[in-house]
């Protein structure tokens, strides 16, 4: 059809240049006389210099208005020989297109063999090497695609023109053909007319199907082209996978030859290590590997660490590898390729293999799955290229951790990226079964037990593979919200590493499948789900408080206890009082709000202040000057060193609007003075005017050493707190944190303590007397 | 007719779809979308480090209908989201002027 469409076209547009006294050209697809159904035509009007521009412009309406009448999309240009060689010298795409230029109908001033000689010139001035440069960097290979654009994508039309521009440019053998060159052996070249041929069949199927340029090969069209070429759509995928892989493939040789040939002068001579060669076309053997198929596992692993791929006769050797030799090699097999998934250029290496089909030879297990297509709507590549991602990002993660940054949040990192490479790999192998990952992970086991893994590898391995896809079916079909749905989870994964490990396998397998698969609204929804999973793995609440709108530095100061405990609107006034405090960090500062609950004499005090020996006791001991009573508090102290406290206080009959100002300024002078506040609260006690209090029962204070808590149960009674806490602080112990709690007439306080020396408590001597000494001051009234 | 938009739980999307189907609608279409109401979006810590979650995931359905069965269909679709935890989402019906089948040009309540 290609070239009954050329014909049909050419000697339309001869008849329409008759006359002209230039050359008509045809370039690009049309020039190659390989026009499918939806093409441009690419026409290049080469006019004699003195033709006048007027001329000019009606010769184009002669030639290209009917052809744009007649509904055909062309594209034209006008110019002379030497503003066209001037222009192709700078610009390698117009240097391109003359490359597969051809005359239409007669040129009477003879411009194209001038054309051509010209052409030749550039390609072997200092152009040549802009021009080969500008091939390797415009069309950079890449992955195979399910639904491939078959001109542009990696081993598409336009690489296989590439094949012929490079060929062109071919040092020593400037405008030859690519397929006269000689670099190819007889059955390659054959093999590669071969894929060109397919692509060019499926993409004039795929124009005729859509009545339109459409080189998309769309899965939603890819049953109708493959009826119109008389096959199913599994086998022309297949043979459109490998047409384009043997393309890919020699694209990347050929320009790796092209510019060595040229650099040559510049280039060390061929090197020879370990039986691997280094010519200017890439990687070769230097002994036969059919002798010697070690060289094989040598030569990708050689490619992996530099960089540079095979060449052509090295191509040929690894496509010719048996299964007999292939089976040599299982002992090394395991180790190899996990060297080859961390090398630095491992994905292309590792993008060679599965392109030379040497994956099937070397895992056979893997063969049934590599090529399966799944058409689902999620699935950008077939299982064999989204099983290389997916094992690249896990083995080189910083994509991974950059597009999932919570990953890195998870309590416990995977110790050991070893299974989780593997499961990556072979996480799909199950494909084409309906329950993939439980086929998967049966065969998994059998090839990594071939492999000689480690027992304990395979085990971890399996179990990802089995529950790949868990955590995504429970993130978006389950409630997360049900601590059921997250403790079932939890029990599957058992242990912190597991789950960051089969995060990081989820989140790699939704990346590589593509953005159906991976965008934010999965990811918020995984993250969640593995963020309450680690909590229920760590015996926490499910859920951290929400933290709306707080500012960074409060964050990063708080500790982590404060954010577990106080709730997210005293967090937001915390940290309205820790701007405050940031300003005028050396004095105490206070900030007070009614809770308004049943008691508007119930109110919250934060209190922020440097820390201090006995700070804690001087604000108990202030409220109790002040006749307020503690209901509860929390305290704690910021990274930096600043006591962060929150009272929960009951005040006297007094105007809050009074209270508050007087209690902060007597906490900023108690705090210079903390001795003389208890001669005052001692004085108080001693007061005739003061309320007695009922007999109460006996106190109970218990001290856990290891812990380093103490327990205080006791009735309570005015400047309670300010009793225990100044007791500790006369021992050289300093409250960390506390939950003074307030039931009615009784008092329940835990304190976490630390000694001021930071002494163990195991030695401390100071124990029995404080205890003691707390007691005695319980039972004083 | 009446266009109707659901903004559920994700969780819910296989419940409410069975139920607007028993309802009587023929088709509806089906966006994961992010968003906040009153639950407002969160922010999570874990480890001392913090991160934003600023929009709480969601799936966004629209059908649209006939008169005569909307109510159903909002109560019905309603029944099967709700959990009566904060969060659970809205129901938003619309007018509809007119609707067309583009492969066979039918217009009103029978392209629907």
């Amino acid at each position: 059809m290609e070239r009954a469409l050329s014909r049909i076209m050419t000697a339309a547009v001869a008849v329409l240049a008759q006359g002209f006294p230039g050359c008509v050209l045809a370039v690009g697809g049309f020039g190659l006389s390989q026009l499918s159904p939806g093409s441009d035509l690419d026409i290049c009007l080469l006019r004699p210099p003195r033709l006048p521009a007027e001329d000019s412009g009606r010769w184009v309406q002669s030639i290209v208005y009917p052809l744009w009448d007649s509904g055909m999309q062309v594209d034209y240009s006008v110019r002379t020989l030497a503003e066209t060689l001037e222009l192709a010298a700078q610009d390698p795409k117009v240097l391109a297109g003359l490359l597969s230029a051809r005359p239409i109908g007669p040129d009477p001033a003879g411009l194209f063999p001038e054309l051509r000689q010209g052409v030749r010139r550039i390609l072997t001035s200092a152009a040549r090497r802009t021009f080969v440069q500008w091939i390797a960097e415009t069309s950079p290979s890449g992955y195979a695609c399910i639904e491939p654009d078959l001109k542009n994508s990696p081993g598409g039309l336009r690489h296989w023109h590439h094949l012929g521009w490079l060929a062109a440019a071919f040092p020593g053998r400037e405008g030859a053909r690519f397929l006269d060159l000689g670099v190819l052996a007889p059955d390659q070249v054959e093999a590669l007319c071969a894929a060109a041929q397919t692509i060019r069949q499926v993409r004039c199927a795929l124009h005729c199907t859509t009545q339109r340029r459409h080189d998309v090969f769309s899965a939603e069209l890819q049953d109708a082209v493959a009826h119109r070429l008389g096959t199913s759509r599994p086998a022309l995928s297949q043979r459109l996978e490998e047409a384009m892989a043997r393309i890919r493939l020699a694209r990347c040789a050929m320009v790796r030859e092209v510019l060595g040939r040229i650099e040559r002068k510049r280039r060390p001579p061929d090197r020879r290590c370990d039986g691997i060669r280094h010519t200017p076309g890439g990687l070769g053997f230097a002994e036969d590997p059919g002798a010697h198929p070690h060289l094989v596992l040598r030569l990708i692993e050689t490619a992996a660490h530099t960089g540079i791929p095979p060449n052509f006769s090295a191509q040929g050797a690894l496509l010719r590898l048996s299964a007999r030799q292939a089976a040599e090699l299982t002992p090394h097999l395991a180790v190899w390729l996990h060297d080859i998934l961390h090398a630095p250029h491992g994905e292309a290496a590792f993008a060679t293999l599965l392109d030379l089909g040497l994956l099937r030879v070397l895992f056979p297990e893997l063969a049934p799955s590599l090529s399966v297509v799944p058409l689902d709507g999620w699935h950008r590549h077939p299982v064999g290229w989204h099983s290389l991602r997916c094992a690249m990002l896990l083995a080189q993660p910083q994509e991974l951790l950059h597009a999932a940054p919570w990953l890195e949040t998870l309590p416990t990192a995977p110790k050991d990226h070893l299974p989780l490479v593997w499961a990556g790999l072979l996480h799909d192998m199950g494909k084409p079964h309906p329950r993939h990952e439980v086929r998967g992970s049966i065969l998994a086991r059998r090839l990594l037990t071939r492999l000689g893994v480690a027992k304990a590898d395979i085990a971890t391995t399996t179990f990802l593979i089995a529950e790949h896809l868990t955590l995504f079916q429970v993130a978006t079909q389950r409630d997360l919200n049900d601590p059921a749905t997250i403790h079932a989870v939890a029990h599957k994964v058992q242990t912190p590493e597991r789950l960051a490990a089969l995060a990081r396998l989820a989140v790699a397998d939704a990346m590589a499948t593509g953005p159906a698969a991976w965008n934010t609204w999965r990811s918020l929804l995984v993250e969640e789900l593995c963020a309450k999973t680690a909590r229920a793995l760590q015996g926490r609440p499910l859920r951290a408080p929400s933290r709306d709108n707080l500012p960074q530095d409060f964050l990063r100061e708080i500790p982590e206890p404060a954010r577990e405990r106080i709730s997210s609107s005293d967090l937001r006034r915390m940290a309205e009082l820790f701007a405050r405090q940031r300003s005028t960090p050396q004095i105490l500062h206070t900030l007070a709000w009614s809770v308004h609950d049943q008691d508007p004499r119930v109110w919250k005090c934060a209190v922020m202040a440097p820390d201090q020996p006995a700070l804690f006791a001087t604000l108990a001991g202030c409220f109790a000057i002040k006749g307020a009573d503690i209901l509860s508090a929390e305290i704690f102290t910021t990274r930096e060193g600043t006591a962060m406290d929150l009272f929960v206080v009951r005040l006297p009959e007094t105007d809050a609007a009074y209270f508050w100002p007087a209690f902060t300024e007597e906490a900023r002078t108690s705090l210079a003075d903390p001795h003389g506040l208890a001669t005052r609260i001692a004085a108080r006690r001693k007061s005739p005017l003061r309320r007695p209090s009922l007999p109460g029962p006996k106190p109970q204070v218990r001290l856990d050493a290891e812990k380093a808590t103490l327990v205080v149960r006791a009735s309570d009674r005015p400047g309670r707190l300010f009793d225990i806490t100044w007791e500790l602080a006369l021992h050289g112990v300093n409250v960390q944190a506390a939950k003074i709690a307030t039931h009615g007439d009784h008092i329940h306080d835990i304190f976490f303590l630390q000694q001021a020396s930071h002494a163990s408590w195991r030695l401390s001597s100071t124990l029995q007397p404080l205890l003691a000494a707390i007691l005695r001051r319980l039972q004083t009234e | 007719m009446k266009k109707i938009e659901f903004i559920i739980r994700p969780f819910k999307l296989d419940e409410v779809k069975e139920a607007l189907t028993a309802a009587g609608v023929h088709g509806m279409t089906i966006t994961e979308v992010k968003g906040f109401g009153r639950q407002r979006g969160h922010k999570e810590i874990y480890r001392g480090a913090e991160y934003q979650v600023d929009f709480v995931a969601k799936v966004k359905i629209e059908v649209v209908c006939e008169d005569a069965i909307t109510p159903a269909v909002v109560e019905a679709a309603r029944a099967a989201a709700i959990t009566g935890q904060v969060g659970d989402g809205k129901i938003f019906v619309l007018p509809v002027d007119d609707a067309m089948r583009i492969r066979t040009g039918e217009t009103g309540e029978a392209a629907i």
